[in-house]
């Protein structure tokens, strides 16, 4: 593109539906309309995208906090202002304190093996030249599957009829009888938070993995002169250089399992009696089938105090403010 | 031992070592789904016999036959492709847009909006089905494919404007500024210079999209309920409607469901692998 070919400032009249002799002076309403819209395409570019962040964001926030103190039901055409009485039946709701503690669980034992996993994983993957790009590539495909894919692959395969992990532990003597693991109350939750790690770890083994490899070597040189163990390295050397990423890891990591609702929705609904039913699936069991959208409400805004603080170490953690990193 | 296991140093210790981690951690990682595949083609006498055994006695077509022949699960592909695609069409233009005025701009405002780009990423999607649900069936578009394509652009939009966004960082802003003295608008740099230029970004964006559209379940579940538009998530979520699951054909389903996914993969292998280790794709 010719750089010398008009450089004057014709930048603001190309536009313009004035012929092009006239100076800015000489515009008219339409003119100064286009000049006005130039100035500001930017802001206006991102104009739509404004609407669609008050849609999923603010729009659903004023929504809930809104109806928390209504009765809207779906089922019921009127809907009363009934103050806090929703809150008050969420507070005295057993299933609340119990879906608190579940998704406590949940989440920081499916984050805490995903982080485990992948470090291992990581850490061994280092030391494999030739395999390492097929696995890197190939165990994160799985990341990109439909969660109902993965949810349904473990159910089959934790089939107390003709699931294989029965088949296989039966053989080996583990176990005596098959088990339904996703329907019984003392295994379902361990059933899903090793699930929910088999998901996780690649992505932490290739995040962990990639960085890793910005360690210079001769962090390592140096520990080996001086005699260090593994272990030493790990804990002197290792660790000290990943713990900005592990610390984003284990906080955007905690945020999606927090919020996650496929994956236990689909692999037990919640279930047995409640042994899995953590706040998002709580929150749906009250809002969808029980069209209490009121109450529903109240509960999101249970969840959101949470999110609030999760979010508020989240934004510190990564400064998304932060302008040249790309 | 003063083994060097984490810099790469390679002596056989450590390559036993690395092995001994790796072999069950991949074994535990590809399992299941191999398993769902290898499934899927094992007559069905074999499947519920009380010893399936491991390997298919010979490939069987049978469940994808009944699962083609007798289930919807074509339409309900087609109604993922339609409403994947279109989403995805509507989502990148809207998210260039953005992304490119968050990038380039310096108008008032811009920290908030890129700061709410970032919470609105990580905004559960349980919080916000219901209030787009019933936005939706206040408009009259429960059921079909502008609700749901509607509610796809919005839920995948804070996702792909933060990736736009970078990649128009990347960008050299010199080439553009070379537009402005050739004596473009700005709109004119960015429909003719930098969306150009971001054609990687742009695709990037597009599968990312795409594939959030495809895998999406809640949104879906409760806006297209059990009607004829429902995607192939929730198509699959009817199957096990009844008591006793039908897991061959169910697993022939779920085989059939990654297949776009994994074609997506191949096609675009590197890109696909740095945008996913990126953070991208919910999980």
């Amino acid at each position: 593109m010719s750089r010398l070919a008009s450089a004057e400032p014709a930048a603001d009249r190309r536009r313009s539906p004035q012929p092009p002799v006239r100076g800015p002076s000489g515009r008219g309403p339409l003119g100064r309309l286009a000049g006005w819209a130039d100035r500001r395409t930017h802001a206006l570019l991102v104009l739509p995208g404004v609407a669609l962040l008050l849609a999923v964001v603010a729009y659903p926030i004023g929504f809930n906090l809104w109806n928390s103190f209504t009765n809207r039901n779906l089922s019921f055409p009127v809907t009363d202002w009934v103050g806090l009485a929703n809150y008050r039946w969420v507070l005295e709701d057993p299933a609340f304190y119990s879906a608190i503690g579940k998704t406590l669980v949940w989440t920081f034992a499916s984050v805490a093996g995903q982080l485990l996993l992948g470090f291992a994983g990581a850490v061994a993957l280092q030391n494999v030249r030739r395999a390492q790009t097929p696995l890197r590539l190939g165990l994160i495909v799985p990341w990109a599957f439909p969660s109902i894919v993965l949810a349904f692959s473990w159910r089959f395969m934790l089939d107390p009829i003709v699931g294989v992990l029965n088949d296989a532990l039966l053989a080996v003597g583990v176990i005596d009888e098959p088990l339904a693991w996703f329907g019984n109350e003392s295994t379902a939750m361990p059933a899903i938070v090793v699930m929910n790690i088999w998901f996780g770890f690649p992505f932490m083994m290739v995040a962990l993995l990639a960085g890793l490899q910005t360690i210079p070597a001769e962090h390592y040189e140096s520990a080996r002169v001086d005699g260090a163990s593994f272990w030493q390295e790990l804990r002197h050397i290792v660790l000290p250089a990943l713990r900005a990423l592990i610390g984003a890891l284990v906080v955007l990591r905690t945020i999606w399992v927090f919020n996650n609702f496929d994956f236990v929705y689909l692999a037990t609904a919640g279930g047995p009696a409640g042994a899995t039913e953590t706040l998002a699936v709580y929150a749906f069991r009250v809002g969808w089938t029980n069209f209490e959208i009121g109450r529903m409400a109240a509960v999101s805004v249970a969840m959101l105090a949470v999110l609030v603080v999760i979010v508020a170490v989240y934004l510190r953690v990564l400064r998304p403010d932060r302008d040249e990193e790309a | 031992m003063a083994t060097t296991l984490i810099s790469g140093g390679r002596s056989r210790t450590t390559r036993i070592g690395a092995a001994v981690v790796l072999v069950p951690l991949v074994a535990f990682a590809v399992f299941p789904l191999v398993w769902m595949a290898l499934s899927s083609v094992k007559p069905p006498e074999q499947l519920y016999s009380g010893d399936p055994g491991w390997l298919p006695d010979g490939i069987d077509w049978g469940f994808y036959r009944r699962v083609l022949d007798g289930t919807p699960f074509a339409e309900f592909m087609v109604n993922s492709l339609v409403v994947g695609l279109a989403s995805t069409a509507i989502v990148v233009v809207l998210a260039a847009m953005a992304g490119y005025g968050l990038a380039r701009g310096r108008f008032r405002g811009r920290a908030v909006i890129s700061r709410s780009v970032l919470v609105a990423y990580v905004f559960p999607t349980i919080l916000f089905v219901m209030p787009l649900f019933i936005l939706v069936s206040d408009l009259g578009l429960a059921g079909g494919y502008p609700g749901i394509v509607l509610v796809h652009v919005v839920f995948n939009f804070p996702f792909c404007v933060w990736l736009m966004m970078q990649y128009f960082r990347t960008l050299p802003v010199e080439i553009e500024e070379a537009g402005r003295v050739d004596g473009l608008s700005h709109a004119g740099v960015f429909v003719r210079i930098a969306a150009p230029l971001a054609a990687p970004g742009l695709a990037t964006t597009a599968i990312f999209g795409f594939l959030n559209s495809w895998n999406e379940f809640l949104l879906s579940f409760v806006i297209l309920g059990s009607g004829e538009r429902r995607t192939l998530p929730v198509g699959i979520y009817n199957f096990l409607g009844s008591e006793v699951a039908d897991w061959g054909p169910l697993m022939a389903a779920t085989t059939l469901a990654v297949l776009p996914t994994l074609a997506l993969f191949l096609l675009v292998q590197r890109r696909i692998t740095g945008g996913l280790t990126g953070g991208a794709v919910k999980g």
